[in-house]
């Protein structure tokens, strides 16, 4: 039976001449092997790299760490960009710690941005009648005038809230009754208030322990501006510069020349800063102007934006004093402007050798409402152009981070998709190849 | 240089290249089909020689079978048939060589491979279904198969099977 077939089937086979191989079978043989090889340390780092990638994506502690350009500086710094959050979480806590910017957003609500971290804060300030916000130069104050207290009652004055403690108190604005501020300026040093409304100046010392001792001088003449030394003597503009003393006195100023001229260029309520040295004061200078003016050395001086880069003029108005010499200033420049629209910078004062000027970029694009900034937190010019003035925060926002500007879950259902794709991919050639 | 597995693959090629080329041959049918068989087998042997090169031939009509049966279905995807599976061989054949030849032609390549394994190579139905990665009834079952048809398609071969197969 099937013995004939095992016979038969021999007999078939032993017919068959031996085949030829080729002679490079051990060749091709040890090609084939190193291509695997490599296609499985391929394939094990694709796998790494994704499980890792995914990893490092869910596992960071915060998502600036993924956009971020380098660590942020002790203390804080300034954001190198000033944007509208749109709508953030208003916190209800106002111990944020100190701040870098303060502004109001386009939907009217104050913001704040934490010097630390770069993140953005909706705040709900109590009796906030939507006009000033004044942050301290080191940011750990804020101030913005007010319409009612924190019962809603009718009030005007201004409120301030330490934000290392978020303790708030609300500050009359005047003996003679309460007046809301038109300008409120700080000391360099932050340990002192200055404010006006018509003819009344007021100055204030700033303490933790929140004893706050306001005292008011009425000058019977329209006030422009004040600004408050580290020790609290106040200079202001009523019908010229004059100056009233920490120890209450008050007089004109002496003036080596005709200090009127530039009363009409500025108009009523505009700002001021004294330096850090307590002998110069930044005013606010109009779009016509095309420069920062000071009074310095009982003169005014002003301090021309060039023409260059801004032909048709900018407004410039005093954020504070980084240093001795140097301004933080907001400007303000019409179309056709080297930098256009409103942007900060950082200018050497008169007080200094003009050999010594400087001009530096800090923000453009700024929001245009009621924008105050912590100028401490500017650093000291190293006098290279490439130095970082300001910190690249990345995205601080409270969206949900959209790498390559797609939206997260999406994004991450591509990586896996690709890597599905790309695992695929590496098993077809290797089936191919081996 | 020859390295000493190099030596080694080439002393095996020249001493079981005969054998593996019968083998192949009857799992195939077809010369140049044997012919690439034994040199795909030889090339998986060459690539994983350091791992079996205590006992190569096992390794190689092992890949030689599974390699038979994996080709059958890719054929069968991209290839008709020109006549009907079943049908009679020419009875006017009688040369019983050309018959086998002819009827093992039409059987599935698991059938062949099977009768290959169990009446050539002499595997009993356990070593069959386990150089087939098969269960031992499947192998029963597929041998029954085989036989059946190869009655079907050579009824001159009857005898050589037997009725009881």
């Amino acid at each position: 039976m099937t013995d004939d077939l095992r016979t038969r089937m021999h007999r078939v086979a032993d017919d068959v001449t031996p085949l030829p191989v080729a002679d490079d079978l051990w060749q091709r043989g040890q090609t084939a092997r190193h291509r695997g090889q490599a296609l499985v340390v391929a394939a094990v780092l694709v796998v790494l790299a994704s499980v890792g990638g995914g990893v490092a994506l869910w596992s960071a502690p915060d998502r600036e760490v993924r956009t971020a350009s380098a660590e942020v500086p002790e203390g804080g710094a300034i954001p190198s960009r000033i944007e509208d959050p749109g709508d953030p979480e208003v916190a209800t806590d106002l111990a944020l710690g100190p701040a870098s910017v303060a502004f109001v957003g386009s939907g009217g609500q104050p913001l704040l941005v934490t010097a630390a971290d770069g993140r953005y804060h909706a705040l709900e300030l109590a009796g906030w009648d939507r006009g000033l916000l004044s942050l301290s130069p080191d940011g750990t104050f804020l101030a913005w005038t007010i319409s009612s207290d924190a019962e809603g009652r009718p009030r005007e004055g201004f409120a301030l809230v330490d934000l290392e403690s978020g303790e708030t108190r609300l500050v009359s604005s005047g003996s003679t009754g309460s007046i809301t501020p038109e300008e409120i300026s700080w000391s360099p040093s932050g340990q002192w208030l200055t404010w006006f409304a018509d003819d009344a100046v007021s100055r204030m010392p700033i303490d933790r322990v929140g004893i706050f001792s306001q005292e008011t001088i009425t000058t019977g003449k329209q006030v422009e501006w004040s600004a408050v030394d580290h020790e609290g003597n106040v200079t202001f503009h009523a019908q010229g510069p004059r100056q009233w003393m920490r120890d209450g006195s008050y007089g004109r100023m002496k003036t080596s020349e005709q200090t009127t001229f530039d009363a009409g260029r500025r108009g009523r309520n505009h700002a001021a800063t004294a330096s850090p040295a307590g002998d110069t004061f930044a005013l606010a200078s109009s779009a016509d102007a095309a420069a920062l003016d000071f009074l310095t050395g009982g003169r005014f001086a002003g301090r021309p934006l060039a023409s260059d880069l801004y032909p048709d003029g900018a407004a410039v108005r005093p954020l504070g004093w980084a240093t001795d010499t140097l301004v933080v200033a907001r400007v303000d420049a019409p179309k056709g402007s080297y930098v256009e629209g409103p942007h900060l910078a950082l200018l050497t004062a008169p007080n200094a050798p003009e050999s010594h000027w400087t001009y530096r970029i800090l923000v453009r694009d700024i929001p245009t409402a009621a924008l105050s900034l912590a100028v401490d937190l500017v650093p000291d010019l190293d006098g290279t152009s490439s130095q970082e003035l300001t910190h690249d925060f990345g995205d601080t926002t409270d969206d949900p981070p959209a790498p390559l500007g797609i939206e997260l879950s999406l994004f991450i259902g591509l990586a896996v998709a690709a890597a599905i794709a790309l695992l695929l991919a590496l098993r077809w050639l290797w089936r191919r190849l081996a | 240089m020859i390295t000493a597995d190099e030596a080694g693959f080439d002393a095996f090629v020249a001493g079981r290249q005969a054998a593996l080329s019968r083998t192949a041959y009857l799992l195939t049918g077809d010369h140049h089909l044997a012919q690439d068989l034994v040199q795909a087998a030889l090339l998986q042997a060459a690539r994983h020689w350091k791992r079996i090169h205590t006992s190569p031939e096992a390794y190689v009509r092992r890949a030689m079978y599974h390699q038979n049966i994996s080709w059958w279905r890719r054929r069968r995807l991209t290839e008709s048939p020109l006549l009907a599976h079943d049908a009679t061989a020419d009875a006017a054949d009688t040369d019983l060589r050309l018959s086998l030849d002819q009827a093992l032609a039409r059987l599935t390549p698991k059938q062949r491979t099977v009768l290959v394994l169990r009446f050539y190579e002499d595997l009993t139905e356990v070593e069959t279904a386990r150089a087939l990665e098969l269960s031992t009834s499947t192998v029963k079952s597929t041998t029954r198969q085989a036989l059946a048809r190869l009655r079907v398609l050579a009824p001159e071969l009857a005898e050589l099977i037997g009725a009881d197969a």
